[in-house]
């Protein structure tokens, strides 16, 4: 059918900022989705808040809005450009649910915009659980039994009825926020108390566990015909029980016998039939391991985590064809963009394994709660293609980036068997490893299936690696045992390690003994038809199927998964530079291991090479490619961290050579640099021993910024006072020796500004400098970030400005660069500089339209910034105003303190733009998910160093009609200031506490800076945590609350008695 | 393409002597059954001429109540005829449909009294008994993901498919028969119909087993035309 002739303009809705449940998939497949929309002849407009995505550069679409995701803002787009169609299908369930509001409240068709992809009926009843249930019985699909609840009353009684265990699932929630599996009523009243509070509609699925069956995942696409294909089915190694997008997920299924994958097939074709949708939809199904039984847990009537992952799984870009196919498009004339020879109607066939492994945030929040369960907690995943399950298993492993390159956990050697097994049923991210753990000390595959419920072919792939281990042992380094262990996904450094070599001598004999992979091609058919897209992996076969080029080709690292301090930003670089060097006429080579990115779409680069991040991995592509050199500054830390090693083996590292990274990495060289530049920076030491940093610190002078080397538990850095909290927190948090030391700076409570620049190794360009509204102390990830500064006089800015060239020059930077600085009583200090783009470049070059990543990459290249039409010194700022602001996902993490401090906690951003300052940081708090009171009841605690600068503040809201609830301390300071307040007690010191005060409704913001003496027990996390729960909005910093302040101050009226 | 399965470190010598035998020639006559066979049912009384049946097109009419008799691949019009079929179903089979030309004449007997559905082999042999002609395809069909669209539907349906050869486009246009469903990647035969008698084929497996299921309404569509 040819593309629906009303249809001329259409609005792409994007899935707003970064959070837990909803990443960069959907960077990808709106990217994806657009460009394949502008392919069909449309004029595509664009809306999305997160600035770091590719999809909101505005060569991506005809007009792109960086807006917030409210129905609002959308209305106001909707009437300035009048599309004809709207497609909400690929912007994750954010865009789902804002069609979903724009088409009941009527605005749709008062405006005569067409809904495209699905209709509205269709979302309701894949996503209302009532009315999806009862879709299901109509159609005579089972589902598990269950009933909707809207009270705590009604989930007890369905208890009653049928027992537990209960999975309690809140409605229209991403990720499964606030659900959870109670084995008993406590549990029960807990849960659905908390899921009912997070779904926006008061409404949770209380169902029969299914708990132990294989979980498998079907992606489906349908078309206007009728047509509908299976583009990839995913199984589970974690069966049901686990989020699917916290389960460890092998591509295609591996142990469903054709007769179950054709049941569950026919199954996902009929239920997407019957909900008539048109484009993609994914199907979740639990398959009883001991008979043909199987229920479907949930239906996505739309693109998903899953299907990026589905996608680059097989190479069937799914948003791709879901795009045209909302345009009227059919499957049967859609040529499928992998083969170019066939149609995109049919089914791809794989001859590989994909294994994807979630990758979690417990590193940066090690007070978190561990446990999977329905509630994912990862932020980011890695795949890996291999041809044996093992291969692409620990492929996956070392992709993860977690400091383990094998199946093998240090923390659990010497470990009992008790202790194992105890470690396997915690079902916590670690699992896996416990599991080859347990495997490799005797217990048995029955008693771990037992434990877990992970199938034994699984655990048999597992038990092959441990044989291998332990043949390795047996027969040591031969080039047979060595080529076997190769085929099983083994890594040189593992091997290195137990044959008491290094790492790159045991590289060379391998290549000396020819056992070197080859690369495969992904072609959707499994080498059925001939295909030329060069999307590959390593395998240690006999047959290289990589397309032989005689072009120039460069190579650029990639940034591996996505978690808190490494995100999409990263991957916006890498696509930019990849992108610079095609226009340049080189070819680009990417090589990355995330599935979600547009860094591994295939038709990003000319050459795609989805592989772990090591030097190993890495080198293989290269000896099989031979570039001019590797671009390693895009890719974030993952990407830097290569570029010794690599240069070490004789790469050729492009850009900011290996030994000025370290001048600016290594402390001791910087600091050097520093003062052979007459640049300040804070004071700081290195010691290794507490009687060293009670001594030292003295001399620093307090406040000091701890940073250990090793963590015992708690948080890595921590801004300390005085010599108490010193030793408190060295005592209880750190480890001090020779072998672990601690790094101390003095702390300088400041503006925080930071700057990034491009340079050619000769001219020093500063697109735009930033000022940061929360002071020095609060991660500048975690700080809102004001461009141009706002509050900073020209003179620090020029100073700001000379110490950037000055740094920069110094360090002979080719590329970008980051600087942070403080301000600090009127003097530049500089906090840290990174040699390589940063997590502001997307922010920066979408408010500047300078691109930075090209401008770099082209600098690196060895194009000068002259000749490019840049000069020496800082770019004049814009007359908009923008506003960066952090995105959490608190609620997704219990057990995570949410108040801000040195370490990062943040996973996404999104931006505001504006021609006054308060209306775009406006902008941004609304984009950020902030519900801004106008007026109300604001529960205040501070501790005694903010209290000053806090009456300042209650003042102004006082003003302007907000009242207080507060702590006897905090009362009192507002009572003596003449305002009204009630004074509430302290957690347990009565019924009526600040936790009862909070659950009650009746507060409409908190501000709470922290005391010290700070541990997980503390009244101050309980209140924080119970906010978080409450969806409440809590304020940690007083410089964030001031911010919120002028946008109410700058929207409201003032409410003063006449005088 | 020749290949031969061996046992490791077999002589080389003898790898080629079994390499430079031709092919075989009667490979439906080694795996069809020698004596005819009866399946009860309740349902119509279909007899299925086996050139190397696929149990499952035998359970997919089983499910169906079907009383089915499967006869041996050279079994005459006649003894067909004895058995009372209600239906006639030609099986899947390996091999060159040009093979067994004492089929075609039986095919084009039965095809007038009976209703008539061909899988495979089966439409192979259906397509060379009403004139058309067929071919080795260069790779052949292999796998559980072949689009095959019906062109008086105008719909896709994923297939499983396992064939060599294949009925020549061009050839049917001179035979009694029209295309009712082609290959959406190379455009090949998929599946014909008689133009006047209720008879129709399919080159896959509408039976699946392996492969998907989407296509097993053929088998209510060929019980339809019996009862028509």
């Amino acid at each position: 059918m040819p593309v629906n002739p009303n249809l001329k303009k259409v609005l792409v809705i994007g899935s707003g900022p970064i959070v837990i449940g909803q990443a960069a998939e959907f960077d990808y497949s709106g990217t994806q989705a657009v460009k394949s929309l502008i392919e069909e002849g449309m004029e595509v407009v664009l809306v999305n808040s997160n600035p770091a995505t590719i999809m909101t550069d505005k060569e991506t679409a005809h007009k792109v809005y960086i807006e917030p995701l409210t129905k609002e803002f959308l209305l106001k787009i909707i009437h300035k450009e009048k599309p004809d169609g709207i497609l909400p299908t690929l912007g994750g369930q954010t865009a789902l649910n804002l069609a979903v509001k724009l088409e009941e409240e009527g605005h749709l068709k008062r405006l005569g915009v067409q809904l495209m992809g699905c209709k509205v009926d269709t979302i309701q009843k894949a996503e209302d659980r009532k009315l999806f249930k009862e879709l299901m019985q109509q159609i005579g699909e089972p589902v598990p039994e269950s009933r909707i609840v809207t009270s705590v009353e009604e989930s007890l009684e369905f208890a009653n009825k049928i027992g537990y265990p209960l999975i309690i699932r809140p409605a229209f929630t991403l990720g499964g926020t606030g659900g959870g599996i109670a084995q008993n009523e406590a549990e029960l009243i807990t849960i659905s108390t908390s899921g009912l509070a997070a779904s926006p509609i008061q409404q949770c699925l209380i169902e029969r566990s299914i708990a132990g069956f294989k979980e498998v995942e079907y992606e489906v696409i349908r078309d206007s015909k009728d047509n509908c294909i299976i583009v990839c089915n995913m199984e589970n190694i974690d069966p049901v029980g686990v989020h699917t997008g916290d389960s460890i997920v092998v591509a295609p299924s591996q142990t469903l016998s054709d007769k179950e994958y054709q049941i569950l097939r026919s199954s996902a074709l009929k239920i997407i039939r019957s909900l008539k949708i048109e484009g993609g939809c994914n199907v979740q199904y639990a398959m009883d391991p001991h008979s043909f039984q199987y229920y479907v847990i949930e239906v996505n009537p739309r693109v998903s985590r899953s299907s990026a992952l589905a996608s680059k799984a097989t190479g069937y870009p799914i948003a791709k064809i879901a795009a045209k196919i909302s345009l009227g498009l059919t499957l049967d004339e859609i040529i499928n963009p992998v083969t170019k020879k066939t149609f995109a109607c049919f089914e791809p066939a794989l001859d590989y394994v994909v294994s994807k492994i979630p990758r979690w945030p417990f590193d940066k929040f090690a007070s978190a709660n561990r446990r999977l369960g329905t509630q994912m907690k990862a932020t980011g995943e890695v795949m890996a293609l291999g041809r044996t399950l093992e291969e692409s298993l620990l492929k996956a492993v070392r992709s993860l980036e977690v400091g383990l390159y094998h199946l093998e956990l240090p923390s659990l050697k010497d470990k009992s068997l008790d202790e194992i097994k105890t470690k396997i049923l915690k079902q916590d991210d670690e699992r896996l490893f416990a599991v080859a753990e347990g495997l490799r000390s005797g217990i048995s595959a029955k008693e771990i299936n037992d434990l877990t419920k992970i199938d034994f072919f699984f655990l048999a792939k597992i038990e092959n690696i441990i044989r291998m281990e332990k043949k390795l042992q047996e027969k040591g380094k031969t080039p047979e045992t060595i080529k076997e262990a190769k085929r099983l996904g083994f890594c040189d450094k593992y091997l290195a390690r137990i044959f008491n070599e290094k790492e790159k001598d045991f590289f060379e004999w391998r290549k000396k003994n020819n056992i070197m992979p080859v690369f495969k091609m992904v072609d959707t058919c499994a080498g059925e038809f001939e295909s030329s897209t060069p999307y590959y992996y390593s395998s240690y076969e006999s047959q290289d199927e990589v397309l032989e080029s005689n072009k120039k080709k460069v190579v650029v690292l990639g940034s591996g998964p996505i978690r808190i301090g490494q995100g999409i930003e990263f991957d916006y670089a890498t696509v930019h530079a990849i992108e610079a060097i095609r226009a340049m006429g080189y070819e680009a080579i990417v090589i990355n291991n995330n599935p979600e990115t547009v860094s591994t779409d295939f038709s990003t680069s000319d050459r795609l090479y989805f592989e772990p991040l090591t030097v190993e991995d890495v080198m293989h592509v290269l000896e099989r490619e031979k570039p001019i050199g590797v671009v390693v500054q895009f890719g974030g830390q993952t990407a830097i961290n290569l570029a010794k090693p690599l240069s070490e083996r004789g790469v050729t590292i492009l850009g900011t050579s290996v030994d000025d990274i370290d001048r600016a990495e290594d402390r001791k060289r910087f600091e050097a640099l520093l003062r052979s530049l007459d640049i300040a920076q804070p004071l700081g030491v290195t010691v290794t021993s507490m009687d060293e940093a009670v001594e030292k610190s003295a001399h620093l002078g307090f406040p000091v910024i701890v940073r250990p080397s090793y963590v015992l538990g708690g948080r890595a850095m921590e801004i300390v006072y005085n010599e108490d909290e010193l030793t408190d927190y060295m005592k209880r948090a750190v480890q001090v020796n020779p072998e672990h030391p601690v790094l101390i700076d003095r702390y300088m409570i400041g503006r925080e500004m930071e700057v990034d620049a491009i340079c050619d190794g000769e001219t020093v360009f500063i697109p735009g400098i930033m000022e940061h509204i929360e002071k020095a102390g609060v991660h500048s990830g975690d700080s809102i970030a004001v461009y141009p500064p706002q509050t900073v006089s020209q003179d620090i800015l020029d100073r700001l400005a000379s110490t950037t060239l000055s740094i920069t020059r110094a360090l002979n930077i080719k590329g970008l660069i980051n600087l942070q600085f403080v301000i600090y009583q009127g003097d530049v200090f500089v906090l840290e500089v990174n040699p390589r783009s940063s997590r502001t470049v997307p922010f920066l070059s979408k408010v500047t339209g300078v691109q930075m990543a090209k401008i770099a990459t082209r600098a690196l290249m060895g194009e000068s910034l002259m000749s490019q039409g840049y000069f020496h010194g800082a770019l004049k700022p814009k007359d908009d105003i923008a506003v960066k602001a952090p995105v959490f996902s608190f609620a997704k993490l219990s057990d995570v303190e949410i108040a801000l401090g040195p370490e990062m906690k943040s996973t996404g951003e999104v931006m505001g733009k504006d021609k006054v300052f308060e209306k775009a940081l406006h902008k941004a708090f609304v984009a950020a998910g902030v519900v801004i009171p106008d007026s109300g009841t604001i529960l205040a605690t501070l501790n005694d160093m903010d209290k000053e600068e806090g009456l300042r503040l209650f003042k102004r809201f006082h003003n302007i009609g907000f009242d207080f609830v507060a702590t006897a301390g905090t009362a009192k300071l507002l009572k003596d200031a003449g305002i009204h307040v009630k004074t509430i007690d302290r957690i347990g010191q009565s019924e009526n506490d600040i936790l009862k005060e909070i659950r009650s409704g009746r507060i409409s913001l908190i501000i709470n800076t922290i005391s010290k003496g700070k541990n997980v027990e503390s009244d101050g996390f309980k209140m924080r945590r119970c906010a978080v729960e409450r969806g409440l909005l809590c304020l940690t910093s007083l410089d964030t609350t001031e911010a919120l302040l002028k946008t109410i101050e700058r929207n409201t009226y003032t409410m003063e008695p006449l005088a | 393409m020749k290949a031969v399965l061996v046992p490791l470190n077999y002589p080389s010598h003898n790898i080629q002597l079994l390499l430079s035998r031709a092919m075989g020639n009667d490979q439906i006559a080694r795996v069809s059954t020698k004596n005819p066979i009866h399946f009860p049912g309740e349902g119509k009384r279909i007899v299925m001429m086996d050139f190397g049946y696929k149990k499952n097109i035998l359970r997919s009419l089983l499910r169906r109540n079907c009383d089915v008799v499967v006869v041996p691949w050279n079994t005459s019009t006649e003894m067909i005829q004895s058995y009372r079929p209600e239906g006639i179903l030609l099986s899947n089979g390996p091999g060159n449909p040009k093979d067994v030309p004492e089929v075609l004449p039986v095919i084009r007997d039965l095809q007038k009294i009976y209703p008539m559905f061909s899988i495979c082999m089966g439409h192979q042999l259906f397509a060379l008994a009403n004139g058309a002609d067929t071919e080795k395809l260069k790779f052949g069909h292999r796998g559980a993901n072949h689009p095959v669209k019906d062109l008086k539907l105008n719909k896709v349906f994923m297939s499983s498919q396992n064939h060599g050869y294949s009925v020549i486009p061009a050839s049917v246009n001179k035979s009694n028969l029209e295309v009712s469903q082609v290959n959406i990647n190379d455009s090949s035969v998929e599946g014909l119909r008689h133009k006047s008698l209720p008879a129709f084929s399919v080159q896959y497996h509408p039976e699946a087993c392996p492969g998907p299921e989407d296509t097993g309404w053929l088998f209510d569509e060929f019980l339809a035309s019996i009862r028509n």
